[in-house]
């Protein structure tokens, strides 16, 4: 059964969603059970946006209401128990700042309950590793739209090999250039260039991951 | 590194005018819509680049034209003043034999440096008035720089706008017609009344606008990213009699330029482009640092052989 609140995300009327989960808080309905139905909401836009229904635009429009969303609910999440249990770090590869692609993954991925480090731009390849080091991160994510940069990205993963942390960490790539050949070139793990379908990819890494 | 056949820049002009006018060409104009000055440093070996190294560089790689980026003041969240905008040696470019373009930027491309990217994309969903009147001061200020450039004697003027990514239009086609190209279309009727033809350039996947694009009385497209689905010989067969395209060459096929195999399909693809009339060639992002310059000397040296 869809809900007013799911269909009105689904919509992308964000008047509305604010309206029904500020109603619902009221009601007594937890966090959680709201923030499910607010991600089954985003879901379909996801699905829309794979359809070619929505456009880039609709996908922003949806993170933000989902933004909006998480700062009504905020004050009701019990703390702590926000934390996750895997770590996943994103980053532009060095030489390339362009970010719109990355933050869009970035937002998806949290809007589905992932923690994600966002390093930011142009990080130099040592920077993942040392990242990873610190963190005991497990997946990695390296956005690159540079056809030039794609050699740096070979360097994380020569780098996570030479610090004897390859098998620990999946590596993905994504971006604009990125496609099976490059993957292969690198070294990655995995390549996709669909934000919804880069989702749904991580799910299923960091499920494998939980599983084993 | 770059060869050195030298080539005067006379009849540059007229050549990329007749391609423009769709007319048939004694060879296949070239052009770069822009060029880095620090690929121009690197090429030449030199600390600075001028206007002459600039003008050395361009004759070296055999170019037609020379586009003129805007040179703005130091960013300060508003759109500028048109009084504030400069491009350099102007006087002086338009004064060789090469085709001068400027370059001017459009609505998308305001409106994300000044709104940021995720506040603009959403704000014909959130705000339709403000994006509405945000599109009239573009229109207005890009009209103003146009007939600067026009009365300096520039040749040609590209709006650039990126409305689309590898996968498709950032924004819905409806909102793209009714902010975006709405503006375009007063903009590029008041410049064509200036006599100049108007390009736009567009990196990422267009295809569902190139009618809106003939409609707006553009007189090209530049770009053409067939990694963004943009397949020039389609793009020929289906709208040649009423644009000109420019560009197509992709960063990767100047990579691939080395291996005599890939060059041979390169130029191949060039000569059936160049086959019809109404086609310049270029790289579909420009000269940044980086950029395999050495590929795309020998696709420029090989086609001048080859094609038309
Ligand atoms: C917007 C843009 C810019 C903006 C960037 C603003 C920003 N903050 O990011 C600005 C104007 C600054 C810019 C600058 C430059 N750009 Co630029 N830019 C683009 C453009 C038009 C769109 C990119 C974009 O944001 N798309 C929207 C997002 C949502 O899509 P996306 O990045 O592909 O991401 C999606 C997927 O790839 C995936 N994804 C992305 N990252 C990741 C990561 C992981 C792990 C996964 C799983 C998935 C994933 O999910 C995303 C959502 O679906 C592209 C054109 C194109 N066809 O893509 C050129 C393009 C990428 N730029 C290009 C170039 C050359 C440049 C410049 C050198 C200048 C120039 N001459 O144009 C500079 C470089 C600066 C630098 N050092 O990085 C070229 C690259 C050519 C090449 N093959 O190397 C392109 C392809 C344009 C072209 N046709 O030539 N650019």
């Amino acid at each position: 059964m869809i809900n007013g609140l799911i269909k009105a995300i689904a919509n992308l009327e964000e008047e509305t969603t604010l309206r029904l989960v500020r109603e619902k808080v009221e009601s007594g309905e937890t966090p959680l059970e709201i923030v499910e139905q607010c991600r089954k909401g985003v879901e379909i836009v996801g699905k829309r946006y794979s359809e070619e229904i929505y456009y880039l635009s609709d996908l922003i429009m949806s993170e933000e209401i989902f933004r909006g969303v998480m700062e009504i609910l905020e004050p009701y999440f019990p703390k702590n128990t926000a934390q996750k249990e895997f770590k996943l770090i994103m980053g532009t590869i060095e030489g390339d700042i362009h970010d719109l692609g990355k933050n869009i993954v970035i937002n998806l991925l949290r809007s589905v309950g992932f923690e994600v480090l966002d390093l930011g731009v142009d990080v130099q390849p040592g920077d993942f590793v040392e990242c990873v080091r610190e963190t005991g991160a497990s997946v990695i994510g390296i956005s690159v739209l540079l056809t030039f940069s794609i050699n740096s990205v070979k360097k994380v993963i020569k780098l996570l090999g030479e610090a004897g942390l390859r098998d620990k960490v999946t590596v993905v790539i994504g971006g604009y250039p990125i496609n099976e050949r490059i993957r292969e070139y690198t070294g990655a793990d995995y390549y996709e260039t669909d934000a919804v379908k880069a989702v749904e990819l991580f799910k299923r890494i960091i499920m494998e991951k939980e599983g084993s | 590194m770059l060869s050195n056949s030298k080539e005067t820049c006379s009849g540059s002009r007229s050549r990329v005018e007749a391609a423009i006018q769709r007319r048939e060409t004694d060879r296949v104009p070239k052009g770069e819509i822009c060029i880095d000055e620090a690929v121009v440093k690197t090429s030449l070996s030199v600390d600075k680049a001028g206007f002459d190294k600039k003008l050395e560089f361009i004759n070296k790689l055999g170019l037609d034209i020379v586009c003129l980026d805007p040179v703005y003041p130091e960013f300060i969240g508003r759109l500028p003043d048109p009084a504030e905008v400069c491009w350099a040696d102007l006087g002086d470019w338009v004064n060789t034999g090469l085709f001068s373009f400027a370059v001017l930027d459009g609505v998308l491309g305001w409106g994300i440096k000044c709104f940021g990217f995720n506040q603009f994309l959403t704000l014909p969903n959130k705000s339709p008035l403000s994006i509405h009147s945000f599109t009239e001061k573009v229109t207005s200020l890009n009209i103003e720089m146009a007939g600067r450039l026009i009365d300096a004697g520039i040749d040609g003027l590209i709006i650039a706008d990126d409305l689309a990514y590898r996968r498709g239009l950032l924004i819905k086609p409806r909102d793209m017609r009714r902010y975006v190209f709405s503006a375009l279309q007063s903009q590029v009727a008041e410049m064509r009344r200036g006599g100049v033809p108007v390009f736009i350039h567009s990196d990422g996947n267009i295809n569902e606008i190139i009618p809106d694009i003939i409609e707006a009385g553009f007189n090209g497209l530049h770009c053409i990213d067939r990694n963004s689905s943009m397949d020039i010989l389609e793009l020929q067969r289906n709208y040649g009699d009423r644009l000109c395209f420019w560009g197509s060459l992709s960063a990767e096929d100047l990579i691939k330029a080395h291996d005599p195999g890939c060059l041979q399909g390169l130029l191949d693809t060039i000569c059936a482009t160049a086959a019809k009339n109404g086609f310049i060639l270029g790289t579909d992002c420009g000269l940044f640092k980086g950029i395999d310059l050495d590929g795309l000397a020998l696709i420029y040296e090989r086609v001048n052989c080859v094609a038309p």
